[in-house]
């Protein structure tokens, strides 16, 4: 849509309730995206109270300080994605695109971050010869050294598998938020192009901010309640 | 849509973010500082989850802009929340009795 079009008055037709067709039908998606993360969040409540005492501490096995920065870097996404919508509203191309292309930025270091956190917890890379260490698997933590490049588990050489609900509720609950962020880089990118190609409209970038805020707003809830939270006194 | 209103401003809601999530971690570690205090999970339970839900508040009211939406439209999108919290307390048996 050329810029005269995108700065036309909107069809009143299309609107219910105040809000385009097109914006409430968002927000009837994150509701039931909400809802469905809300199903998850519910049984990771109920299974680690249940097992507080198999529970382990989030902040011995988990990088609390990389995903600050991580939970830091979506929060500045959320900002240059208003301020990119900001750009819409004024008609400011320029702005529109240089915001939108930093909400790309952030979404990919996020996910990136979230690749090298995944990584690093399958093969724990920086496990010191000898030292003791762990992986993290969707089958729970497995303790134990790195010996001559190859790991040594507790219990005569076999695996330790401990807390099995930790690694899967985990990988769970912070995947299904990795494919949002995900399917909101590609959703980004596309929009991306269309402003490129002068295909755009002041509604559709308000649509997709509310898509990209909601993955931020659910990161901030499950950043407190998987990583933050602690159900004993840590000595980590 | 809510072009008619006055922009927030979205530096200082960036800015109340920001300084939300340091507390947050300071909170999370204070137990391994502060050492066995009496009630202190039950504590930093309680000012983690208030914490994320100011933050999740401040995202939807201002970068969502729910705060300069028609009331109804408000509480039409809010009803799933509400869902939500129902569900946590259905399950809350499951958490007693498990």
């Amino acid at each position: 849509m050329s810029e005269a079009a995108a700065a036309a008055p909107p069809d009143i037709r299309k609107e219910v309730l105040g809000v385009t067709n097109g914006k409430m039908a968002m927000w009837i998606f994150l509701g039931s995206d909400g809802m469905s993360f809300m199903g998850l969040i519910a049984a990771y409540i109920v299974l680690r109270v249940n097992n507080l005492d198999i529970w382990p501490s989030p902040g011995k096995y988990l990088g609390i300080s990389l995903t600050a920065f991580n939970t830091f870097v979506l929060i500045c996404s959320s900002v240059t994605m208003v301020k990119a919508f900001e750009g819409a509203l004024a008609n400011d191309v320029a702005k529109l695109k240089k915001y939108l292309l930093l909400t790309i930025m952030g979404g990919a270091a996020f996910l990136g971050m979230q690749v090298y956190e995944y990584t690093h917890f399958f093969t724990n890379t920086h496990a010191a010869e000898g030292e003791a260490a762990f992986r993290l698997f969707l089958s729970g933590i497995w303790e134990g050294s790195l010996v001559n490049g190859h790991w040594e588990f507790e219990n005569g050489g076999t695996h330790v598998p401990r807390s099995t609900l930790f690694g899967s509720t985990f990988f769970v609950l912070t995947a299904f938020h990795g494919c949002h962020v995900f399917s909101g880089v590609v959703y980004l990118f596309f929009t991306y192009l269309g402003v490129c190609n002068g295909r755009w409209d002041k509604s559709r970038i308000e649509i997709l901010g509310l898509y990209w805020h909601f993955v931020d707003l659910v990161w901030i809830v499950i950043f407190t309640i998987v990583y933050l939270v602690e159900t004993e006194i840590g000595t980590g | 849509m809510s072009e008619d209103h006055k922009h927030p401003n979205y530096m200082l809601i960036w800015v109340i973010l920001l300084v939300l999530t340091v507390l947050e971690v300071a909170v999370a570690l204070a137990p391994r500082y502060l050492g066995d205090v009496d009630g202190i999970i039950t504590i930093t339970i309680v000012l983690l989850v208030g914490m994320a839900l100011v933050k999740a508040g401040l995202v939807a009211a201002y970068f969502m802009h729910l705060k300069f939406e028609q009331r109804n439209f408000v509480i039409i999108v809010s009803f799933p929340l509400v869902l939500a919290c129902v569900l946590v307390i259905l399950l809350l048996p499951d958490v007693a009795f498990g």
